[in-house]
């Protein structure tokens, strides 16, 4: 076996994200001690993903059809829109099962520091989707950081004038953390925040 | 190396999977680049003492010379968050953040600038017309910097500034009189009237706390506005 071959998957595998040379070299020794099979269905994994996967016609979430599966399922409340900033918070948020609506991708946000560029994001597509109707509450899941805030105040100024709920995300603790830690924004804006109990 | 100050976040860019690469601009050390690990996770002991526009105390860990210490304490003195939530006031805000990234050089410490920078954050919070504020912030840091726009007085012969209006050119910085613009008839200049005159007198020579006071036309502070962009666009080399 030539060793160049071992080199040019440590130099591929190194262009991952968060992924440096020592970890590549590491994965490609384990990769070469796998079973054929897995192997071959990892590469086989990424090559697929590659050929097929494309953003969903509705909501740009990442699918194979047109429609991606949240989008088609009939049982979901379409009165009710999830908005977030990637695929990957969807599918975070998805994890909960504690919501059963629907979802829009932005496929990032705005920075107001570098300067608004809203057109190159999903905004339009998601203004023209709330504006024909069927929409009764759109939920603004951006992150709790001055980007997403920035995002959401921008989408729900545009939102507004066509007579839908807006609602934004809770701010708070994290559960499972201490007070003691907490910074004093996060604890100020879980105050104002407080519900019955 | 360790270096403890005291600084504000002018910007921040997303690192890894959780991690932060800050922009500070601190009271010692000018402006410090910085690691933070892991700020974006939920449990963060950063919080949101990371955010933009944060005053906070400061640790700073790193090898003698590195470009990029990593960031060990962030404890927050001024969160200036209301000045976050609202997008019209960091939009403001951006163009005197893009102004001190360009000007201001890294590990230079200028103290003089990081206490202008913070009354006119602190001047922000309590302003209504917040324009103005960042208006008069960049006039009087663009004096500090050694790079203000003159427009009292002719940049080429120096004679006084008279009548109800001047010619402003980006290429000098300057007001030019009408003898001198005659000679360079063939660069582009920017009519500024006397009141807009008048405020830039005004910007660079009142405190913050005498700025809440002034109440500028809005043709004025249009008028204040263009001249400016052009001056900082032509120093920067970045379009308005």
């Amino acid at each position: 076996m030539s060793i160049g071959i071992v080199e040019n998957l440590i130099e591929q595998l190194s262009k991952l994200p968060g992924i440096g040379r020592k970890s590549a070299q590491r994965l490609a020794f384990f990769i070469m001690g796998m079973p054929e099979g897995e192997a071959r269905g990892i590469s086989e994994a990424i090559v697929a993903l590659k050929e097929s996967a494309r953003f969903c016609s509705q909501c740009f979430n990442i699918t194979d059809k047109e429609l991606c599966d949240i989008c088609s399922d009939p049982l979901r409340d379409a009165a009710k829109l999830c908005v977030v900033e990637e695929p990957s918070n969807l599918i975070v948020i998805e994890r909960t099962r504690s919501y059963r609506g629907l979802y829009h991708v932005l496929l990032g946000t705005l920075s107001p520091i570098d300067g608004l560029t809203p057109e190159r994001l999903k905004i339009r597509e998601l203004v023209e989707r709330v504006g024909r109707g069927s929409i009764d509450e759109v939920i603004l899941a951006t992150n709790p950081n001055t980007k997403g805030e920035a995002t959401a105040r921008y989408i729900s100024d545009l939102l507004r004038p066509l007579g839908v709920h807006v609602s934004r995300i809770a701010y708070g603790l994290p559960i499972g953390g201490d007070i003691e830690f907490a910074d004093e924004v996060t604890l100020a804006k879980s105050l104002e925040g407080r519900r019955d109990f | 190396m360790l270096i403890r100050t005291e600084g504000i976040v002018l910007k921040t860019f997303e690192y890894g999977d959780a991690d932060l690469i800050a922009t500070y601009f601190t009271k010692d050390h000018g402006v410090l680049k910085g690691f933070v690990k892991g700020a974006r996770k939920f449990k963060s002991r950063f919080g949101s003492s990371v955010e933009p526009l944060t005053h906070a105390n400061l640790s700073f860990l790193g090898k003698e010379n590195t470009q990029l210490p990593k960031v060990t304490r962030s404890d927050i003195l001024n969160s200036f968050q209301t000045l976050r939530e609202d997008l019209a006031t960091l939009l403001a805000i951006a163009s005197v953040i893009n102004l001190l990234i360009h000007l201001l050089q890294e590990k230079e410490p200028n103290s003089r600038k990081y206490d202008l920078f913070l009354a006119a954050l602190k001047t922000l919070e309590q302003a209504e017309n917040r324009d103005v504020v960042c208006l008069v912030f960049r006039i009087k840091f663009l004096w500090m910097a050694g790079y203000g726009p003159r427009v009292a007085e002719c940049g080429c012969c120096g004679t006084r500034f008279k009548g109800s209006f001047g010619l402003f050119y980006p290429s000098y910085g300057s007001l030019l009189c009408r003898a001198c613009a005659s000679k360079y008839a063939q660069q582009t200049a920017t009519r500024l009237g006397s009141a807009a005159i008048k405020f830039f007198g005004q910007a660079k020579s009142l405190r913050f706390g005498h700025i809440l006071t002034l109440r500028p036309e809005t043709a004025t502070l249009i008028e204040v506005q263009n001249v400016l962009n052009l001056h900082i666009s032509h120093l920067t080399g970045k379009k308005p």
